[in-house]
C-alpha cells in the first residue's frame, strides 16, 4: 500500500480512484441487485407453480376417491403436461397407472409407472413404484421384464414385498422350490399381506414340478 | 489523526482484536440462527430437534386420550411411562421423517390451501362459519404464541398428507392378483382323516409320583390362581326405558309439534340445470352487451330444440356444473342466489326460463325435477312426533334424575335403597366378575374401574354416577369381594394327577399317529391303515377354509399341506383334546371368479389395494428411518 504524506493527498487519491472505478462499482451493485431480485422472482415463480399443482393434486385425489374417474384422469393429464417439473406430475402418473389398470389397460399402466420411476428422485418412492411396476408387468404377462425390476440390493424396509414379488415371479415361471423360499422370506421380512402369502405358500406343490394348470 | 489511526491499524494488535471479536460471532451466532438454545432435546432427526417439551406435550395428549377412553379404569400406574414415551417419540420421528421427505420432494401447500383447511376445522367455527376471534382464542388456549406457528404446522401436515395420499390413493390391485386371491380364499380341498383317540392311552390306575405332582404345581402356579373378583348391585338410568311409559296428551303433542315443525317437515326441493355466462355485478355496458348476446344465442339454440345438457357443456361458464350438462342437483330454498332461486321455484318442470341475472352473471335455467315438501299436518307424521316427544321428555327426566341420584348417592354413601325408593327404579345384582369385566353393561371399563376403585371396593361406598353414554348412566356398590389367591396343593392334587396322566397319553397318541403316517408314506393307503388299525375313517369330502364339518385343526392342517400332484399328500396334527388326526389330502379345487358376485370381487380388490397402500407407506417410513440420521438422547 502506498503511503501518503498528507490528508489532502489522500483525499486526492480517493477521488482519482473513484473516477477510474465508479462504473464498475455501479455495474457490480446493479448486477448484484439484479441477481438477488431475479433469484427471488424465480423462487416465487416456481413456488407459485408448485402451489398451483398442489391444489390440482388435491382435487384429483378427491375426484378419484369419489369415483369420478373421467374428471380425475383429465386432472392427472393436466398435472403431467402443465406441471411436469413438479413432484405432483409423478403422483399424477401413479394415479394414471391405477386408472389405466381399472380399465384393464396394463400396457398403459406400465408406461405411466415407468415414467414415474424414471422421473422421481425420491429413493424410497422409487421402491414403491418399482414394486407396483413389477406387479403390473406380471399382469401384462411379461415375466422376464418383471424379473428385471428386482433390484440388486434390496433395502430391508422393502425386503418382504420384494420377496413376495420374487415368489410370484417364480410361480409364473413354474419354479415352486424358488417360490417356496421366496414366500418364506416374505413372511419373515414383514410383507403387508401375511395371510395371503401364507396361502400362496401352502398352495405350492411339494416337489420340483410345474404347477398344475387346473384353476 | 487519520494518519495515526491508520498506522496502528496495520499492527498486529489490531489483527488480534479483530480475531478475538470474530470468535464469539462464529461460535455463538450460529446457534441463535438455528433457533436452538439450551432447551433439552429428546431426539435429533437429520438435524431437526424434537424437544423434550414437545415430547412431553404429545405424551400428555396420548394419556389424556387414554383417560377419556377408559374413564375410571384408567390407571396411570398400569402404563409403563418409559415405554409410552418411546412409542410416542417413535411416532413423532416417523412424522418428522415423512415431513422432511415431503419437503425435499418439493411438495407445497400454498396460503390459499392452508386457509381453506383451517377454515374447515369445526373448532374454529362459529355458527358453521370460520370465525377469526374463535380461531385466535382456540390457538391461545392451545398454547400457540402466534397464528403463524399453527399455520406452519397445518402446512407441514398438509404436505405430509399429500405424500400419504399419493401412495394410498394410487394403490393397485391387478386382475391377476384378485383372481389369485379368490382362487386361494375359495379353494376347496378333498380330504379324509382318521383319529387316534387319546382316551385309550389314559390309565386311571397308573401311579403318579409325589415329586412329579409337586414339580407340576410349582411350575404352573398361574394355572391355579383365582383372580380377584366382585359381585355388585347397581341401578341404571336409561333414557329409553324412562321414555317408554310417557303418553303425551293431544294438547302436549300439538304444542310440541308446532314448536318443532321444521324438524318434521321436508322442505320442497328442486333439481335444476343452468347455463351461465359470467358477468360481474359492476360490469360496464360493453361487457353486458357481449354477455347478453352470448346467453341469447344459447337461449335460441335451446328453445329451438337442442339438448340443454349439450349446449350447457359447450357454452356454460360455470366450472362446477358445465361438464355435468349444467346439472346442479337437488336443492331447497335458501341455498342459491335469491334471484336464481326465485326463477327456479317459479318455473314448471321441463320449462326453460331466463335469462335472469344473479350476482354471478346471466343464467338460463331448466328445472328437471320437483320433490314436494311434507304436508305440514300432524296426523301424517304423528308416530315420529310421539317418538321425538318421548325422547325429549325422557332426556329431561334423565337429567333431573341424574342430579338427584348423584346427590343421594353422596348423601347416603352406604346404600342404594334411598335412591331406589325415591325414584322407583329397580336395583339389579350382578354375578361375580373380575377386572376383565362382567356381562353387558358391566363390561364397560368405566364400570369395572369404579367397582375396583378405592372408595367403592375398600371403603364400601356408592360409586359416582357413571355416564356410559349421554342416554345411559349407572351407579353401583360392591356386595362381595374376593381377593386373588393361589389354590392350595391339596385342593388341586386331583386335577394335577389327571393332567399328568393326560400328558402321558397325548405323547402316546402322537407316537401312534407318527407310526401310522410312516406307513402311509411308505405306500399303504388310508383305507388299509384304517381297517388294520381299527380307527374310524371320516370322509368330509370337499371342504372350504371355513368348514366346520371337521375339527378346526384338521381343516387348518389340510390347507397347509402341499398341493398334491397326482399322488395323495399326508399330514398329522394333534387336537387340543389330545386326539391325533391323520389327514389325507386327495385333490384341490380352486375357487373361481365365475361363481362370485360383483360385490365380493370388489371387496377382494379393495382389500388388496388397502394392503398395498398401507404396507407400502409404512415401509417407506421405515426406509426413510433407515436412511436418516436419527439420534435419540436418553434422559
Amino acid at each position: 500500500m502506498d503511503v501518503y504524506a498528507t490528508d489532502e493527498e489522500q483525499v486526492e487519491a480517493i477521488k482519482k480512484w473513484w473516477k477510474e472505478n465508479w462504473r464498475s462499482i455501479f455495474g457490480g451493485v446493479a448486477l448484484g441487485l439484479g441477481l438477488v431480485f431475479g433469484w427471488r422472482a424465480w423462487v416465487a415463480h416456481t413456488t407459485g407453480i408448485g402451489e398451483q399443482a398442489s391444489v390440482y393434486f388435491e382435487q384429483m385425489a378427491n375426484l378419484m376417491q369419489t369415483g369420478q374417474t373421467e374428471l380425475a384422469s383429465q386432472q392427472a393429464e393436466r398435472l403431467r403436461s402443465e406441471f411436469s417439473a413438479t413432484p405432483y406430475a409423478v403422483f399424477a402418473a401413479l394415479a394414471q397407472a391405477k386408472m389405466h389398470l381399472g380399465k384393464g389397460d396394463a400396457g398403459a399402466a406400465k408406461a405411466s409407472l415407468e415414467w414415474a420411476l424414471n422421473t422421481t428422485d425420491q429413493e424410497g418412492m422409487r421402491h414403491v413404484i418399482r414394486l407396483r411396476l413389477g406387479r403390473v408387468l406380471l399382469q401384462a404377462g411379461d415375466v422376464s421384464a418383471a424379473t428385471g425390476i428386482l433390484p440388486a440390493t434390496v433395502p430391508s424396509a422393502f425386503a418382504g414385498e420384494y420377496a413376495e414379488l420374487e415368489g410370484d415371479i417364480a410361480v409364473a415361471k413354474g419354479e415352486p422350490a424358488i417360490a417356496r423360499a421366496a414366500y418364506a422370506r416374505a413372511l419373515q421380512g414383514g410383507a403387508g399381506n401375511k395371510a395371503l402369502i401364507q396361502m400362496k405358500l401352502d398352495d405350492l406343490p411339494a416337489e420340483l414340478a410345474p404347477p398344475s394348470a387346473g384353476s | 489523526m487519520l494518519q495515526s489511526i491508520r498506522d496502528r491499524a496495520q499492527g498486529w494488535i489490531a489483527w488480534a482484536i479483530v480475531i478475538l471479536i470474530s470468535i464469539p460471532f462464529a461460535l455463538w451466532g450460529i446457534q441463535e440462527y438455528l433457533g436452538g438454545g439450551s432447551e433439552p432435546v429428546a431426539a435429533e432427526v437429520n438435524g431437526f430437534e424434537i424437544t423434550e417439551r414437545d415430547l412431553d406435550s404429545e405424551v400428555q395428549n396420548f394419556l389424556r386420550e387414554m383417560r377419556a377412553r377408559l374413564g375410571k379404569a384408567f390407571n396411570p400406574e398400569l402404563f409403563d411411562e418409559q415405554k409410552i414415551r418411546r412409542q410416542v417419540l417413535d411416532s413423532m420421528i416417523e412424522r418428522q421423517l415423512i415431513n422432511q421427505a415431503s419437503q425435499d420432494m418439493g411438495l407445497q401447500a400454498g396460503p390459499a390451501l392452508v386457509r381453506t383447511t383451517i377454515a374447515s376445522f369445526p373448532a374454529f367455527q362459529k355458527d358453521g362459519q370460520f370465525d377469526k376471534a374463535t380461531y385466535e382464542q382456540a390457538l391461545r388456549y392451545q398454547g400457540y404464541v402466534a397464528p403463524g406457528q399453527f399455520e406452519e404446522r397445518v402446512r407441514s401436515s398438509l404436505i405430509s398428507g399429500q405424500l400419504q395420499t399419493a401412495i394410498n390413493g394410487t394403490a393397485l390391485a391387478t386382475e391377476r392378483e384378485v383372481e389369485q386371491a379368490v382362487r386361494l380364499l375359495h379353494q376347496q380341498r378333498d380330504i379324509a382323516f382318521l383319529t387316534v383317540p387319546v382316551e385309550q392311552y389314559i390309565d386311571a390306575e397308573s401311579v403318579v409320583g409325589e415329586d412329579e405332582i409337586k414339580k407340576y404345581y410349582t411350575a404352573n402356579q398361574e394355572q391355579f390362581r383365582t383372580e380377584e373378583r366382585v359381585r355388585i348391585e347397581y341401578l341404571v338410568l336409561d333414557a329409553q326405558t324412562l321414555g317408554e311409559t310417557i303418553e303425551p296428551s293431544e294438547g302436549e303433542l300439538e304444542t310440541f309439534f308446532s314448536a318443532h315443525v321444521d324438524q318434521f317437515q321436508q322442505p320442497e326441493q328442486r333439481k335444476a340445470s343452468h347455463i351461465l355466462v359470467s358477468l360481474d355485478a359492476g360490469a360496464d355496458a360493453a361487457a353486458e352487451q357481449v354477455a347478453t348476446e352470448k346467453i341469447d344465442a344459447a337461449a335460441r339454440r335451446v328453445r329451438s330444440g337442442e339438448d340443454f345438457a349439450l349446449v350447457a357443456r359447450e357454452v356454460s361458464e360455470d366450472p362446477g356444473s358445465a361438464q355435468a350438462g349444467g346439472d346442479l342437483g337437488l336443492f331447497a330454498r335458501g341455498i342459491m342466489d335469491p334471484v336464481f332461486e326465485e326463477a327456479v321455484f317459479a318455473a314448471e318442470v321441463g320449462q326453460v326460463v331466463g335469462p335472469v341475472r344473479s350476482q354471478f352473471g346471466l343464467h338460463l335455467i331448466l328445472v328437471t325435477e320437483v320433490q314436494e315438501g311434507g304436508s305440514g299436518e300432524l296426523a301424517d307424521v304423528r308416530e315420529e312426533v310421539v317418538k321425538a316427544y318421548r325422547k325429549n321428555e325422557a332426556e329431561k327426566i334423565l337429567y333431573d334424575y341424574a342430579e338427584r341420584v348423584a346427590d343421594m348417592a353422596y348423601e347416603h354413601p352406604d346404600s342404594l335403597e334411598p335412591i331406589r325408593d325415591a325414584l322407583a327404579l329397580a336395583v339389579e345384582t350382578s354375578d361375580w366378575f373380575g377386572r376383565a369385566g362382567g356381562d353387558g353393561l358391566l363390561a364397560a371399563p368405566k364400570v369395572v374401574g369404579a367397582a375396583f376403585s378405592e372408595e367403592v371396593l375398600v371403603e364400601g361406598q356408592n360409586s359416582d354416577l357413571i355416564e356410559l353414554s349421554p342416554e345411559r348412566m349407572l351407579v353401583l356398590r360392591v356386595l362381595e369381594h374376593e381377593e386373588a389367591a393361589v389354590r392350595a396343593l391339596d385342593e388341586v392334587r386331583g386335577e394335577i394327577v389327571a393332567e399328568l396322566r393326560l400328558a402321558h397319553a397325548k405323547r402316546a397318541a402322537q407316537q401312534e399317529g407318527q407310526a401310522l403316517l410312516d406307513r402311509l408314506q411308505g405306500g399303504e393307503t388310508l383305507d388299509a391303515v384304517a381297517s388294520t388299525s381299527g380307527y374310524t375313517l371320516e370322509e368330509p369330502g370337499s371342504i372350504a377354509r371355513s368348514d366346520r364339518s371337521a375339527p378346526q385343526e384338521v381343516v387348518r392342517r389340510a390347507f397347509t399341506l402341499p398341493r398334491p400332484d397326482g399322488q395323495t399328500e399326508y399330514g398329522g396334527v394333534q387336537l387340543p383334546s389330545g386326539d391325533y388326526a391323520i389327514i389325507a389330502l386327495k385333490t384341490v379345487q380352486d375357487g373361481s371368479l365365475a361363481g362370485l358376485e360383483e360385490p365380493a370381487l370388489d371387496q377382494q380388490r379393495s382389500q388388496i389395494e388397502n394392503t398395498d397402500g398401507r404396507a407400502y407407506f409404512n415401509e417407506l417410513a421405515q426406509y426413510l428411518r433407515a436412511h436418516a440420521e436419527v439420534k435419540i438422547i436418553q434422559q
